[in-house]
């Protein structure tokens, strides 16, 4: 393996980062929820009962 | 517009319906076979080939990869089509999918009984096998994505979002994890010593269970269980924000294998955390599945296959909220070396894995041939069957992780440990694996009779091979949608979703690798930890091709109980030029990882372990583990020494320049001095070729460097 260093400075920020990451994705998606079309989500619902078509 | 009019490819489905069920049989009954072999030794058949360390894994494969692997693999080639209103994108690649997987399978059930493993858990497949994964995965993401590519049907289901996630997720995991240093054709050696390894196994263990064994099937119980019970998902918003927080959180996970262990303490943190914060999104699956019940439970009472799904996602709640719970310092520290662990796995294989895939092949087979099931009374007795092994199964293994745990820890008023022998916290809970043995051979009745109705179901029907359907064809828009949410957006676009899900999914190992390997104080060497000599390197592997690390763990942990009755604990320092990693996940039997040093309770001399290897009832009575003659019979193989020691000196162990000539003389020169000892302070006459004079100097090995000051 490579030759490690001493530290990486601000190692915390990757953490903190990734988690404002996820927290942001995660309020835009429940958003985009409260707001979606009622129609839209029963027709994609139903999807799997409308397969078989024999 | 007119419709078009095409065809489903059933065939396929069929073939992987057949796989899962012979490949189910086959993993279940080697199940039986190992789970015997925990009360009765004589189950190991005194031969070399079926001992529990190379039949342990062979188990978990062919549960995992071939049993599961193929019950994914007929889900989704069934469902993805009708929810894409395609036929697979090409015959001939569901056709090299199909037996590619059938061969890696095959490849498998014969390495591991033959010692041929790389030792990483659920990742024990040597290099050539390795690629082989790699490729057939390929070949099933291509046809999976040239299916939804030709779609007829504009917006991609949540199943399918699951489908890509996992497709991507496990190519990534066996990837990294499986990147090794190959020094012939079928051995290898990790890229990762010690902790770093340990991490990144770990990070595709869990995940290995989150995206193999989980998402898979989530996709498939969005698919099946509004068509079982003949109305849609409870709440299709939910399933969406399930999906996202699902795969970012789970990849996180891993380092809570590892708690108390030389992992630096922030990595172990984040596994905890991220452990707890996943109860939210999987308890909102499963309650999602079966709230899709709701005005419909009365279907549940007449219908077996149902009651296969209910069970099932019951299952599923248990071993997610179970999972979060064993990742708390507390519960983990008396949980994590035991039973308790083997049963949690098992809900989750037994109930959530099994019990769908049963309901699926229930539900599937009479579709594809035209007909009912042949014996509605055989699918509940096999569902009874199923649910009273999966309870006679756990039920004694939790009462036997409990007593382990709980033994392990216990002192005296003295306080000196009141069970210091390990074998006795083994033999106390002999009367529990009989009975889980019994549970799985419930289970395993259950399973045949499965096979039995379905293959008569079959015979009484005729494969609808090419199944006729019609929908219209998908017209490409050219004006751009304005105004349209980003995330309607991506749920039609399968190549977004495919990256978005990466970025997901690769955030979390991001985090928890780049310290770890680039950051010196994670890390920390320890100046008097040496290499392995030339004879304990041969030892080493002799260990790994046993699969000692199936039962014996390499890693003290910071708990008073321990370091008596073990020696000092462990730290990362110890490890760093382990090739792979080898700390184990369960302890059948006592830890070694202070084997070797002379002022441990566990360290005992040559001819002890020339004893115990020959028959381990000679030193221990009682004992469950099995003997291994053959490593006093059969000489070692030392041909390619030179080139392990070069392959080692590549990755990074300090051996000295041109060390790889004088290997060999090394070698037997202290091959000389363990038989000589042998010979004069024992009485035992053991020629310095045998197998059995280096794994003694591997065991001499080990926690030895901690002693030299």
């Amino acid at each position: 393996m490579g030759k490690m260093i001493g530290f990486v400075d601000g190692a915390s920020v990757f953490l903190i980062v990734a988690l404002m990451i996820f927290l942001i994705v995660f309020i835009a998606v429940a958003f985009y929820l409260l707001i979606m079309n009622k129609e839209t989500v029963a027709e994609v619902a139903a999807l799997p009962l409308e397969d078989n078509i024999r | 517009m007119q419709k078009e009019i095409f065809n489903y490819d059933n065939k396929i489905v069929r073939n992987f319906a057949i796989a899962t069920a012979i490949w189910g049989i086959v993993g279940m009954l080697v199940g039986i076979i190992v789970a015997s072999q925990l009360f009765e030794p004589y189950f190991n058949f005194n031969s070399k080939y079926v001992t529990f360390g190379r039949l342990r894994p062979l188990h978990t494969n062919a549960i995992i990869f071939a049993f599961i692997g193929n019950a994914i693999f007929m889900g989704v080639y069934y469902s993805l089509q009708r929810l894409t209103k395609a036929r697979m994108y090409s015959d001939a690649l569901s056709k090299i999918h199909f037996w590619g997987w059938q061969l890696i399978i095959v490849a498998a059930a014969i390495t591991l009984p033959l010692g041929i493993t790389t030792s990483k858990e659920y990742a024990e497949l040597e290099w050539p096998i390795d690629i082989a994964i790699a490729l057939i995965w390929v070949v099933f993401g291509w046809n999976m994505f040239g299916t939804i590519y030709k779609r007829r049907e504009k917006h991609l289901y949540v199943a399918i979002w699951f489908y890509i996630a996992t497709f991507i997720t496990v190519a990534m995991l066996h990837i990294v994890n499986s990147f090794a240093l190959p020094i012939g054709f079928l051995k290898s050696y990790s890229w990762y010593a010690g902790v770093q390894d340990a991490l990144v196994q770990w990070w595709y263990g869990h995940n290995a269970v989150a995206f193999f064994l989980t998402t898979p099937f989530l996709g498939l119980m969005y698919y099946f269980m509004p068509k079982m019970a003949n109305r849609p998902v409870y709440s299709y918003r939910l399933s969406i924000l399930h999906f996202w927080s699902l795969i970012f959180l789970y990849i996180w996970a891993g380092p809570h294998h590892l708690l108390y262990t030389s992992l630096p303490g922030w990595a172990q943190t984040l596994g905890v955390i991220f452990s707890i914060m996943l109860i939210a999104p999987s308890w909102g699956g499963m309650l999602n599945g079966l709230l899709t019940l709701r005005g419909a439970w009365d279907k549940v009472r007449d219908d077996a296959v149902l009651k296969f799904m209910v069970v099932g996602l019951t299952a599923y709640g248990m071993s997610t909220f179970e999972g979060p719970m064993l990742s708390l310092k507390n519960v983990n520290a008396i949980a994590h070396f035991t039973d308790w662990i083997v049963a949690h796995v098992h809900i989750g294989a037994l109930g959530w894995n099994g019990l769908l895939t049963f309901a699926i092949l229930y539900y599937i087979i009479p579709e594809i041939y035209n007909v009912s099931i042949y014996s509605k009374k055989a699918v509940s007795s096999h569902f009874w069957l199923a649910t009273l092994g999966i309870l006679f199964y756990a039920i004694p293994m939790y009462f036997s992780g409990f007593t382990q745990g709980l033994m392990w820890k216990e002192f005296t008023a003295e306080g000196m440990l009141k069970y210091p022998n390990f074998l006795e916290t083994t033999l106390q809970i002999i009367p529990m694996h009989m009975l889980r043995a019994f549970g799985g051979t419930l289970y395993f009745i259950g399973a045949i009779l499965m096979v039995w109705n379905l293959f008569k179901t079959a015979k009484s029907g005729s494969l609808v091979s090419d199944e006729q359907a019609e929908a219209y064809p998908l017209v490409k828009e050219k004006v751009v949608e304005k105004g349209i949410h980003w995330h309607r957006w991506i749920e039609k676009r399968p190549t977004q979703l495919l990256i978005f899900s990466l970025i997901a999914v690769s955030i979390g190992g991001i985090v928890e690798f780049v310290p770890t390997f680039l950051v010196e104080s994670n890390v920390q060497t320890i100046p008097h930890v040496t290499p392995y000599s030339p004879l304990e390197l041969e030892g080493r592997d002799i260990y790994i091709r046993e699969g000692c690390n199936n039962c014996h763990s390499q890693q003290v942990r910071p708990f008073r109980s321990e370091t008596v009755r073990y020696g000092e604990y462990s730290k990362s320092g110890e490890n760093v030029y382990d090739h792979p990693f080898l700390w184990g996940s369960k302890r059948t039997g006592p830890d070694l990882a202070r084997a070797g040093n002379i002022s441990s309770k566990m360290y005992k001399d040559a001819g002890w372990h020339y004893q115990h290897m020959k028959d381990p009832r000679i030193t221990s009575e009682g004992s469950i583990m099995p003997a291994y003659p053959w490593l006093i019979e059969d000489d070692g193989d030392y041909s390619n020494i030179e080139e392990k020691i070069q392959a080692m000196s590549t990755l990074g162990v300090p051996y000295e320049d041109g060390y790889e000539n004088y290997a060999l003389e090394d070698l037997y020169i202290q091959a000389d001095s363990i038989s000589s000892f042998l010979r004069n302070e024992k009485g035992i006459q053991v020629d310095k070729d045998k197998e059995i004079v280096a794994l003694i100097a591997y065991l001499h090995k080990l926690g030895r460097d901690i002693n030299v000051k």
